[in-house]
Formats: structure tokens, C-alpha cells, sequence
């Protein structure tokens, strides 16, 4: 084998220009392929980062039931803040911290004009720990920042906006507490946010959870629970984990359940990479088996001399086969390191500052070259050589001796 | 037993609504040792002959023992192998593969059957001594001139240790000195070795060696001397007489 593969790169070494245009087609194709793919991962890491560790948390623990009715913010289906079951939850290994929340809705004032609102209440220490890049997406200060200032707030940055709201001033949040009756207080701005989404920018607001126990007459009690993982990837399986030990009284949903249009652009996009790869390999693939036929068609006799002295069909099969391999190796190599050149040159500047598709924030988006993109891309190109080499293959393995011997 | 023994073979082909027939009723046989010319004027069949001879074609009829295995409707693996461990070839145009070096060349048919290693090796060296290129065995076919292109190629085809050799005009595409030096390697090789010869050729050069001579007209092998000499006489032009040397019928 290892001398028919010799024999392979000869013949490929052989028409350098007419190879040397064929790798070219095949390194462009898959250098496209995995710099664009490349941009999309670290557009769709920055975006699922901002998800997990600026947004929703990589895992939420509710009471059962309380996906159903998100949107109403319901205070009775609450939990203890200090449950029994959290050392399970932070005992799991993945599991790196655990932060309480509670969640409301009401109507916020500057004396003068008055807006909807959705209150987040947040631990100010755990929080951090659970949302560590939460603190990015606010001008000013966060929630906790002064340990004096009891009554401090973030609004969204368009509601901010709306309200004249700068840091400093104050605002009333009126809600309804967990019995039903309507309480109010007030609160002074210390920051604005800017999140991914225009939702939270016009509705958000983040108050310390002591604050908000207090305004819903909820002390002790939380809405649920942001669990931050160590690794992206396990997520999941460390939701289901926690699922099977808290029991069905507790609903443990991972990010991409929760914030399933970040899960819907991240497929999508990679089904629009994949159609837009599949373009540049089939176009790479076509030179490649235009390269395979002429190589035939000029060695025909060749072929006819080697069948002469004893090769099998299959063996000439092999060896243009072979040649395909050759091609879609060195061109792969050439685009691979291409890519990966440019990953590391656009990274170490920083990244490339984007907005990915229904956000308003700005990501720094660093190019990534994960598996998922390699793999397929280099599998798809090898195979596709192969598929293009295959036909005329196959074509010099049918020639009958005495003809190929016969070419000119 | 003869080398080869073909009897009443038949060669027809299609050329459109048109059958041309290339051979008709062929009996031949082949000693092993033998240094056989096959003649005659374009068209005759001759290469048509060696091609089946040589396993590359198949007949439309008749039957052809080699070496006593019936060759009749073996698949192309099986033709492959039976060319590949009993025939060699040399072609009018040396065929070699222009990305091995000589050696490589020379070893191919030996390495496409999975052998290779210091005997192999040995066996090159010796045969590329027997046709004197000790020296090239580094070089590339294009790094050659057209005698030494041909004695890779009369070096590859002795190197499986063939029973038969086949030769389609082998110096067709050599100038006379180094048609005579290739013409000497072949008969030197076959009086030493024993190598068996089947040559289809034009040239009188060859004539004045050949051991015996196959004389063939539209497809049909007329009886050798008479036939031979007269085919021999018109190549080398009208009045000049010609003697065969040797007449293998009556050697045998």
C-alpha cells in the first residue's frame, strides 16, 4: 500500500500546475468553510457565554410548575431560601456555585411618568459567582457594589432612558406581595444595562433579594435558584443529574431550555454554515474530479502498460483513489492551517467586535475551530474527494488493455 | 508439450454496422527456447495476434493453451495474473512509467504481486547488469535515451522470469546501431537463459536473426520459408535477395 501511495503523490507531483490549482480550489473551500465556521462559533460561544454567564445561568431550579407560567412571575410557587437540598446541589461535581433569585412584576415611577417592570432580586456575592460576566453588561455600578446602599438598583439602559433614570436618582417599585396586597418603595439607581436583548433593556430591573423580600413581604423565600457549571458541554447532563436526585417536585432546566431562541440561532446558523460549506466543498470537489479525468484521459496508456504487466482492476481503482486522497490531504492540510492562522492572528488582536442576530449587545467575538466544525469539514472533504476521484477510478479500472494500450 | 499451442483462433470486430475480421482460423505453436519473428504488411493481423498471444485480448474463437493452462474465458484478474507471473512484454514504444526510476521501473511487475525486500533488489541488480544499466538504476525514464528506455523495458519484462516474451516491434523506434545492440541483448539473452521470443516486427534487421519466422496475410499464417523469405525480400526492397539463416520448420 505504501508504494502505491508513493506512486499516488508522484502523479500528483507530476502536472504540478494543474495540482497545485486543484489544492488551491480544495484549501480555498475548506478555509472558507472553517473561517466562516470559525466567526459563527465564536460569535455563537459569545452568545451562549452572555446566555449562561451573563443572563439566565447555565441551569435554573424552580418548584414544578413554574416554567408553565414564567411569564406571570408567580410568587406562590416559591422555594426556601436556605432549602435542604442545596449541599446536594453544590456537592454535585460540575456544580461551582448556587445563587437564590426572585422574580416579580410591577409598576416603577419617577414621580412623573411610570412604566411595567419585571424585578429581579438577586444575592449580590452569590450572584456574582453564578453570573460572573452579568457585571459587564452594566454602566455604573451593580447591585451590592456599596454595602451601605441597602436600596440600590440597575434598570435596563431603554428604560433608564425613558425614565430619566441616571445613577443617582430614585425611583418607587410598586408590586403585589405574595398576599396580595400592593406595597411600594423606593430605590435609588446605581447602574443601567445593556443586555442582549431589548426585553431586558426596557423591562429589567435588578434589585438586591433582601430588598425585594422585604417589598413582597417574602423574607426567607426565593423564586428559584442559578446554577453555574464548570463546563459548557456538561450542562445538560449535570441538569438531568441534579432532576434525578431533588425529585419531580423540582423542575431543573438547562440554559437551552430556558433560553431556547439562543439554542433555535445556534442550530440554525449551523445548518446555514453547513449548506454554505457544502457550496465551497462541492465546488472544490468538481475541480477535483475534472483534475481526476484528465489524469486518466492522459495516461490512458499508461494504465493499459500497467494492466499489461499483471495490475488488477482494483488496483488501478486504488491508485487513482489514491491520487483523490493525495489531493484532498495536501489541500485540506493547506486550508486547515490557513484557518487556524487566521483564528489565532484574529484572536490575539482581540476578536472582532458583532452583534449576533436578535441582540443589541456588541460581542467580542474570538474565532473558534471546535471539533464539531473540523471534523465534518474534513471528513466531508476526504469523502467527497474520494466520491469525485471515484468515477473516473472506477472509469480507468473498466478500460480493456488492448485499447489503453493503444492511446496515444 | 509446446509453450503455446493456438488452434483455429478467430479475431472479429465490430466497426460499426461493419465486421471486420482480423484473424482467421490461426493454428500456431511456440517451443519454449524458441526466438520466433512473427511478419507480414500492415493489416495482416500480426499485432492482433500477439495481443492475444499475450493475453491482452481475447478471441472470438478457437482455443490457446499457455504453458498448459487453457487461457479460454479466464476473467480479466485471472488474464492479469497469467500475464503477470508467465509473459513479459516489450513495446514499440518502451512503455515505462515516467514517475519510477529505472529501478522502480524494472521491479514493478515483481512489486504489484507483493514481493520486495534484498532479494528482490538482487534480482534487479543482476538483470540490470544482464542489459547493462548497473549504472542508471537511480535514473528517470526521461533521464534516458531511447536504447537504454528499451533495455528497462527488455529488463522488465525478464524480471517475474517469464516463460514468454512478447515483442511488438521493439526497434521500430531506434536508430540502427541501437537497434542491432537491442537485437544482440535479445538473442544473447535467449541463447544464455533460454529465454522463449515472440517478435512482430518490420524490420530485416531482426530478419537476419530470427530462428524462425511466422509469415502472416489477411489474418492467416502462410506456410513459413517461401512466404517469410518473400516478405523479407520486399523489405528490403525489389531484386535483392535474402537468405533466411535459419528455418525453424526444418528444425523441427
Amino acid at each position: 500500500m505504501f508504494r502505491y501511495l508513493r506512486l499516488a503523490v508522484r502523479n500528483v507531483l507530476r502536472s504540478r500546475a494543474r495540482s497545485a490549482l486543484t489544492i488551491s480550489a480544495i484549501a480555498f473551500g475548506v478555509w472558507m468553510t472553517l473561517v466562516l465556521g470559525a466567526f459563527i462559533a465564536g460569535m455563537q460561544n459569545a452568545m451562549i457565554d452572555d446566555t449562561v454567564k451573563g443572563r439566565v445561568g447555565a441551569i435554573q431550579i424552580h418548584r414544578k410548575g413554574y416554567d408553565d407560567v414564567l411569564g406571570d412571575q408567580p410568587l406562590d410557587l416559591d422555594l426556601p431560601q436556605d432549602a435542604p437540598w442545596l449541599d446536594k446541589v453544590r456537592k454535585t461535581p460540575g456544580v461551582v456555585a448556587v445563587a437564590p433569585r426572585i422574580s416579580f412584576t410591577g409598576i416603577l415611577t419617577n414621580g412623573s411618568q411610570s412604566a411595567n417592570y419585571v424585578g429581579v432580586g438577586v444575592d449580590p456575592k452569590l450572584d456574582q459567582l453564578a453570573l460572573p460576566l452579568f457585571a459587564q453588561s452594566v454602566k455604573g455600578h451593580i447591585v451590592g457594589d456599596d454595602p451601605e446602599q441597602s436600596a440600590a438598583i440597575v434598570v435596563g439602559d431603554e428604560m433608564g432612558v425613558a425614565l430619566h433614570a441616571e445613577p443617582g436618582a430614585t425611583l418607587t417599585l410598586q408590586a403585589a406581595t405574595a398576599s396580595g396586597q400592593q406595597n411600594a418603595m423606593d430605590a435609588v439607581v446605581v447602574g443601567a444595562r445593556s443586555a442582549g436583548t431589548p426585553f431586558d433593556n426596557k423591562r429589567l430591573v435588578f434589585v438586591p433579594l433582601a430588598w425585594a423580600q422585604e417589598l413582597l413581604n417574602m423574607e426567607g423565600r426565593v423564586s428559584g435558584f442559578v446554577v453555574a457549571v464548570d463546563d459548557r458541554e456538561k450542562v445538560r447532563a449535570i441538569a438531568e443529574q441534579l432532576q434525578r436526585e431533588l425529585g419531580p417536585e423540582l423542575k431543573v432546566e438547562p440554559w437551552q431550555d430556558l433560553a431556547s431562541q439562543v439554542a433555535d440561532v445556534v442550530r440554525v446558523q449551523r445548518i446555514i454554515l453547513g449548506g454554505i460549506g457544502a457550496v465551497f466543498l462541492i465546488i472544490a470537489i468538481i475541480g477535483v474530479a475534472n483534475t481526476m479525468l484528465m489524469s486518466v484521459l492522459e495516461r490512458t496508456r499508461e494504465i493499459g502498460t500497467m494492466m499489461a504487466l499483471g495490475v488488477r482492476r482494483r488496483t488501478i481503482t486504488l491508485l487513482f483513489l489514491l491520487e483523490g486522497m493525495t489531493l484532498a490531504l495536501f489541500g485540506g492540510g493547506v486550508g486547515i492551517g490557513l484557518a487556524v492562522l487566521l483564528a489565532k492572528v484574529v484572536g490575539a488582536a482581540g476578536g472582532v467586535s458583532g452583534s449576533p442576530p436578535g441582540t443589541v449587545a456588541k460581542y467580542a467575538i474570538i474565532p473558534d475551530l471546535p471539533l464539531w466544525l473540523i471534523a465534518p469539514t474534513v471528513a466531508l472533504t476526504l469523502l467527497g474527494t474520494l466520491a469525485a476521484a471515484g468515477w473516473p477510478a472506477w472509469r480507468a479500472s473498466r478500460l480493456r488493455p488492448v485499447e489503453a494500450l493503444r492511446a496515444t | 508439450m509446446a509453450l503455446l499451442q493456438l488452434r483455429g483462433i478467430e479475431k472479429s470486430y465490430e466497426l460499426g454496422k461493419t465486421v471486420v475480421t482480423a484473424l482467421r482460423g490461426v493454428d500456431l505453436e511456440v517451443e519454449a527456447g524458441e526466438f520466433t519473428v512473427v511478419m507480414g504488411p500492415s493489416g495482416s493481423g500480426k499485432t492482433t495476434l500477439l495481443n492475444i498471444i499475450g493475453c491482452l485480448d481475447r478471441p472470438t474463437g478457437g482455443s490457446y493453451v499457455l504453458d498448459g493452462e487453457a487461457i479460454g474465458d479466464r476473467d480479466f484478474n485471472d488474464l492479469a495474473d497469467i500475464r503477470n507471473r508467465k509473459i513479459g512484454f516489450i513495446f514499440q514504444n518502451f512503455n515505462l512509467i515516467p514517475v519510477l526510476s529505472v529501478r522502480e521501473n524494472i521491479e514493478f511487475p515483481c512489486v504489484i504481486r507483493g514481493e520486495g525486500g534484498a532479494e528482490l533488489n538482487q534480482r534487479v541488480e543482476a538483470i540490470a547488469r544482464d542489459v547493462g544499466l548497473t549504472d542508471f538504476l537511480h535514473h528517470k525514464p526521461d533521464e534516458l535515451s531511447g536504447g537504454q528506455r528499451q533495455r528497462v523495458a527488455i529488463a522488465r519484462a525478464l524480471v517475474t522470469g517469464p516463460q514468454l516474451v512478447l515483442a511488438d516491434e521493439p526497434t521500430a523506434n531506434l536508430d540502427s546501431k541501437t537497434s542491432d545492440q537491442i537485437i544482440d541483448l535479445m538473442l544473447a539473452l535467449n541463447r544464455d537463459k533460454g529465454v522463449t521470443f515472440l517478435f512482430s516486427t518490420h524490420d530485416p534487421r531482426v530478419m537476419e536473426h530470427a530462428r524462425r519466422v511466422v509469415s502472416i496475410h489477411d489474418g492467416v499464417i502462410v506456410d513459413g520459408t517461401a512466404a517469410a523469405a518473400a516478405d523479407v525480400a520486399r523489405m528490403h526492397g525489389a531484386g535483392t535477395s535474402f537468405l533466411l539463416p535459419y528455418d525453424a520448420a526444418e528444425r523441427r
